[in-house]
């Protein structure tokens, strides 16, 4: 219909660009497992790893007392997630960064 | 569960605020805890280490409590863990599908407190009686009249 119309009036239209997905969607945070990798020692990691899969909240949130020290911003992070009890994204970051290792 | 350990509980539930509201009373009553808000965590976490006792909701995504309930009693390690349900659900099928599958009672929400209490209590020396029975410390006759006496509880 709007080609019809610009053909009769000789308007053009000028379409607005559609907004992405990629534009919307925001990274969760600045948490990565890069980041974990650099800040937080293989033995924590793998304690942590260890106490989240056997879903021990309280395991996993003494290990992160002891990040808290070396890398608060992290441990921050971790703690929030964990008292949300997503351990998923906590498991995703520490089994990416173990598949690596 | 033995007297010299505390009771370990595994908590499933997809809400977080039923699961933060379980998990605080139970931790306030001297239980171990474990809150886990997805089935596939649950089974992760349940064959990783297997817990005294399972309260296990009923709906929710991806795999819903019945499943996850068989799935238990289908392994070797978590067989003997006793399951109690606890679901919105109130229809009789729903308790009867729960029983079938291998849970060993059903609490209906919204629930008291003290309700939840007295079945994990229960639930938690019937086990603690089958094992010692199992392991040849109690006679027969000395488990039925404990057993009678939890049930009249």
């Amino acid at each position: 219909m709007y080609d019809k119309v610009g053909r009769l009036t000789g308007a053009e239209y000028v379409y607005a660009e559609e907004q992405t997905n990629d534009e919307v969607v925001r990274p969760r945070s600045f948490l990565s497992k890069d980041k974990i990798a650099t800040a937080v020692p293989a033995e924590l990691r793998e304690q942590l790893r260890d106490a989240a899969l056997r879903a021990d909240l309280d395991d996993m949130l003494a290990v992160v007392d002891r990040i808290q020290t070396r890398a608060p911003e992290i441990a921050n992070e971790l703690r929030s997630r964990l008292q949300s009890f997503d351990y998923q994204s906590v498991l995703a970051l520490l089994e990416s960064e173990v598949a690596v290792s | 569960m033995s007297t010299d350990k505390t009771p370990d509980i595994l908590v499933v539930d997809d809400t977080p605020a039923n699961l933060q509201l379980i998990s605080g009373m139970l931790r306030s009553h001297g239980y171990k805890v474990r809150p886990v808000s997805s089935a596939a965590l649950a089974l992760q976490a349940a064959k990783a280490a297997p817990p005294d006792l399972v309260l296990l909701d009923i709906n929710m995504p991806e795999m819903n409590g019945y499943e996850v309930c068989t799935q238990l009693k289908a392994s070797d390690k978590t067989r003997e863990v006793p399951i109690i349900f606890l679901s919105a659900l109130h229809e009789t099928i729903d308790k009867v599908k729960a029983f079938n599958c291998g849970g060993v009672d059903y609490i209906s929400k919204p629930f008291q407190f003290e309700e939840v209490e007295a079945r994990v209590n229960t639930h938690l020396r019937l086990k603690s009686l089958r094992e010692e029975a199992s392991s040849g410390r109690v006679s027969l006759r000395r488990l039925t009249l404990r057993s009678r006496r939890v049930r009249m509880l």
